[in-house]
């Protein structure tokens, strides 16, 4: 049962009166310039393209907090329980993709969704199976990169023996069922599926590298070292490297804690702010030591997968997935911090937050909207202010 | 021990043919400020002055850049012995390279007491990239990180033998470093306060050592301090802050769009640019696929280290972590403090403004490496065998790339860059020069855009072996592109029919933006310069109405 105290609904209205000053002030700046709408996997195959109204995004968040907030009830037991929630709502990659209609902040809801039904199924199994086979039916019929990440996320859990076969027996069942009947669309929609994958999968679409190889190997050609050339500067070789590269971007601190990737392509505002940043590395280093953490580490490779798979080296769109293990690690941060380092540092740690939050709201209003139309992105299908 | 010492002697070796061998022809050219050390080290093994005159000048004011003063000083035994050419320029970081890898042994095996380590590390820094490159031309960089990194290994010693001669030459080289490059003069005030913390309970003890070790810097440092915050280096400083970056000001500020109060200040944006710049500098594609920036921006050449280096990186990391290594702090400060002038300026990441953190960095790899080995000798023999194979694969391979990005691609890509083309153009002036009342050279060059800027009055003042003295009496017109001494011009060029293009007795040295092949008739054009990728860079031509 959840314990409404008045202290748990002021931390609330705190968390959500920062969450909706940052939201107003991004809604104010930028909207309706949004991002080219993404029809859901299932029906566009099926040749009846739905897209989610400009709101959708606004209501899921509110949800994506309270989700948040029960996750980090069941993993943590004190009142650092609101952190993830709070870091949630105060980070401008939640506000700006909300704006831009993202599709990925209703997939990150149904992933929440997904893991607190795992978090429960120990404890009411009939709920917890529900809500996780609920949650990836949908996630399966909403996105071609969930029809592929959900069986692979179950054969994870059963591989780490996070739980047993026996248990997940209706969720794999049901999952194997949407397997079969998405798979017999794209048969029936061949080239359909084929589209949609090509659109999703641009991995290797860069020809700046092909090019490169080429020039590499026609200069050592000219002097003499065409054979060594194709021994160490082949496409092979090159694309290895591509790949270590774009794995690398995906996980970097600065690519979630700076703006090195732009939000929206034009934004100043970092996804996450700074100052958790101490926090997240702590939190990640306690954990790779954590036998228990580390079976759950695969899960933040599989959500890496859709913005590894795109054109450019980080698309920050897609690797909103990637969220809530970043929050998780944050809050891990925190837990594991000794007593008294805790007041001193996290002290500092709020100062900074607190500071960049102030900042960010001035520029917002200041400077955003003429950052993003210097910008003049193609991607946004409206733009410019109403 | 003898068994170290041979093999650290025959790393030397190698380490010496890797930075002499053709170090004239590789890199393809002397770029701009390799002429200006080198003819203003003529200047003073000459007449002991600059070239504006300076009797001994603590700064040169050469190019309005105000060079420091060692890597100048460094030319002058090598210009008096072998004259003012490439190799007496570039003989000074080679050899100061060279003879930093037995150095760099000791400084590792004081640190660590672990010999096995220390010859490891040795071995990477032979054939490190980062340490490569910039010892094959003149790199006030690498002088300064050699100076710093014996400073560290004689502070060390100072505590550990309680000598005063070791306190007295750790100042010495950390205040030396300052005079040889700009960086230092933030790193090194900062990181002495740290080594005075870290070692304080030491100190209480040895009042006397620190007293020492306190003067000999603050004498040193004196004449430094006085030009810094007084002269006009302070210019300098001012030209290369991070406030200046194109980045910043166009697409942060927005060319100061809204200057904003209090919170909303758009100064306060600088710190959080400021932290995105810190942070740029653990990128994986600076540290291992393309830092050094020896190819084209988008492609894969050479990363500040090499790629095999990138798990003894993370091992050595954690070996640092968790184990109990000396001097863990200090190491990891001198990481973290040094990157801070590199991040303070206007360019997204430089490998030679962040060299001075390759010794700590070498020596995380080298703890990974020892690492990796101990735990290879735990695997059963076949297991052992087929990584070894596996490994010295890898090694194989990235050293072959390294080879080849060293050898042909950087010579095919980035000539532009180290002007290549200038010497011929003016070797040819000079032999002609009588022919002509006047030699205008355009000092805008390149091959996607006239962005490159040439200062080719220096090559000029170079390859002539010019009199300083002859130079300080001519009156010289300087006004920021613009010279005008004797016969030579440098200017841009107007080719018009109503402007240069009708000039008599004038010879013209630019590039095709200035220069278009189809407005010169095939009578005009003297000589066509190449690059070494084939592409045209220079035309020397002379009006033919």
């Amino acid at each position: 049962m959840l314990k409404w105290s008045s202290s748990n609904i002021l931390i609330f209205l705190l968390i959500f009166g920062l969450h909706f000053i940052l939201l107003g002030l991004t809604t104010n700046a930028l909207f309706p310039a949004q991002l080219t709408p993404q029809s859901l996997f299932a029906f566009d195959l099926a040749g009846t393209p739905i897209i989610f109204p400009w709101w959708t995004p606004f209501i899921v968040n509110i949800s994506n907090i309270f989700l948040l907030w029960l996750i980090s009830k069941k993993i943590f037991t004190d009142r650092i329980r609101f952190i993830p929630p709070l870091v949630y709502a105060i980070s401008p990659w939640v506000t700006y993709l909300t704006v831009a209609n993202s599709i990925y902040v209703f997939l990150l809801c149904l992933i929440l969704i997904f893991f607190l039904g795992y978090l429960i199924f120990n404890l009411h199994g009939k709920l917890g199976i529900v809500l996780m086979i609920g949650s990836s039916a949908i996630l399966m019929f909403s996105s071609f990169f969930m029809f592929l990440i959900i069986p692979l996320g179950i054969g994870v859990i059963l591989f780490n023996n996070l739980s047993s076969f026996t248990n997940l027996k209706p969720l794999i069942i049901s999952t194997f069922i949407i397997l079969l009947f998405l798979l017999g669309i794209s048969f029936y929609n061949q080239q359909g599926f084929l589209n949609i994958s090509k659109s999703q999968i641009q991995f290797l679409e860069d020809p700046a590298l092909i090019n490169s190889i080429q020039e590499f190997q026609g200069e050592s050609k000219k002097e003499g070292y065409y054979f060594l050339s194709k021994l160490a500067e082949n496409k092979y070789i090159y694309t290895a490297k591509y790949f270590v590269l774009k794995l690398s971007k995906q996980i970097a601190p600065s690519t979630i804690f700076t703006p090195q990737e732009k939000l929206l392509g034009f934004s100043f505002s970092s996804p996450i702010f700074v100052g958790f940043l101490p926090l997240f590395l702590f939190g990640l280093y306690k954990g790779l030591s954590d036998r228990v953490f580390r079976k759950y580490l695969p899960f933040a490779l599989l959500l890496i997968f859709p913005s590894f798979m795109s054109k450019s080296l980080v698309d920050l769109n897609r690797l909103f997935l990637i969220f809530p293990f970043v929050i998780l690690c944050i809050n891990y941060g925190i837990a594991n911090l000794q007593h008294k380092t805790r007041i001193v540092f996290v002290s500092l740690i709020i100062f900074l937050i607190f500071f960049q939050f102030i900042v960010t709201c001035f520029d917002i209003k200041l400077r955003e909207y003429e950052r993003f139309d210097k910008a003049n992105l193609s991607l946004f299908s409206q733009i410019g202010k109403q | 021990m003898k068994k170290y010492l041979i093999l650290v002697l025959f790393l030397t070796l190698l380490a010496g043919i890797l930075r002499f061998y053709k170090n004239t022809e590789n890199p393809p050219s002397l770029n701009n400020d390799e002429v200006a050390f080198g003819y203003n080290a003529y200047s003073i093994v000459n007449t002991g002055r600059d070239e504006y005159g300076e009797f001994l000048p603590i700064t040169f004011k050469s190019v309005g850049d105000y060079k420091n003063p060692v890597p100048i000083y460094s030319m002058v035994p090598s210009i008096f012995l072998f004259g003012l050419n490439e190799f007496s320029v570039r003989l000074p970081t080679a050899l100061i390279a060279t003879l930093s890898i037995p150095l760099f042994y000791l400084f590792i095996l004081t640190i660590l007491k672990q010999p096995m380590v220390a010859l490891i590390g040795t071995a990477l820094l032979v054939i490190s990239p980062w340490h490569l490159f910039y010892s094959r031309f003149v790199s006030d960089h690498l002088m300064a990180m050699t100076f710093i990194f014996i400073g560290v290994w004689s502070f060390i010693k100072m505590t550990e033998s309680q000598k005063i001669f070791w306190g007295v030459l750790s100042g010495l080289m950390l205040i030396l470093s300052i005079y040889t490059y700009y960086p230092e003069r933030l790193f090194v005030p900062l990181f002495i306060l740290f080594l005075l913390v870290y070692f304080r309970s030491y100190f209480r003890k040895h009042r006397q050592i620190l007293i020492f070790f306190a003067i000999t810097c603050a004498l040193l440092a004196i004449p430094l301090i006085y030009f810094t915050l007084f002269g006009p280096d302070i210019a300098r400083a001012n030209m290369v802050f991070i406030s200046q970056d194109i980045d910043y000001t166009r697409y942060v500020i927005l060319d100061h769009l809204n200057r904003g109060f209090l919170l909303s200040h758009e100064d306060l944006l600088l710190i959080f640019f400021w932290i995105k710049r810190y942070l740029n500098y653990f990128q994986i594609d600076y540290l291992f696929l393309n830092g050094l920036n020896m190819t084209k921006s988008g492609t894969f050449g050479l990363g500040v280290f090499n790629i095999f280096e990138l798990p003894l990186l993370v091992l050595g990391t954690l070996v640092l972590i968790n184990e109990q290594i000396r001097f863990k702090g200090l190491i990891v400060a001198w990481i973290l403090i040094g990157l801070l002038p590199a991040s303070l300026t206007n360019n997204e990441q430089s490998a030679g403004r962040s060299l001075l953190i390759l010794p700590p960095l070498l020596l995380i790899n080298a703890l990974g490496a020892k690492k990796f080995l101990e735990w290879l000798f735990t695997l059963k023999k076949v297991a052992r065998l087929c990584l070894i194979i596996v490994c010295i694969l890898f090694v194989v391979m990235t050293l072959t790339q390294s080879f080849l990005v060293f050898t042909v691609h950087f010579p095919y890509q980035k000539a532009d860059a180290f002007m290549q083309g200038s010497k011929e153009s003016i070797l040819y002036a000079l032999n002609h020069q009588e022919e002509y009342e006047e030699i205008v050279y355009d000092p805008y060059r390149g091959l996607e855009a006239p962005n490159v800027v040439n200062i080719p009055h220096m090559y000029y003042l170079f390859y002539s072996h010019y009199d300083p003295r002859l130079y300080w009496s001519e009156v010289k017109n300087f006004n920021q592109d613009k010279a005008h001494f004797g016969k030579f011009s440098v200017r841009r060029i107007n080719w018009r029919p109503e402007a240069d293009r009708i000039r008599k007795d004038v010879l013209f040295i630019g590039s095709p933006w200035s220069l278009p092949e189809q407005d010169l008739k095939e009578a005009e054009i003297l000589k066509k310069i190449y690059l070494q990728n084939g592409k045209l860079i220079l035309l020397i031509v002379t009006p033919k109405p």
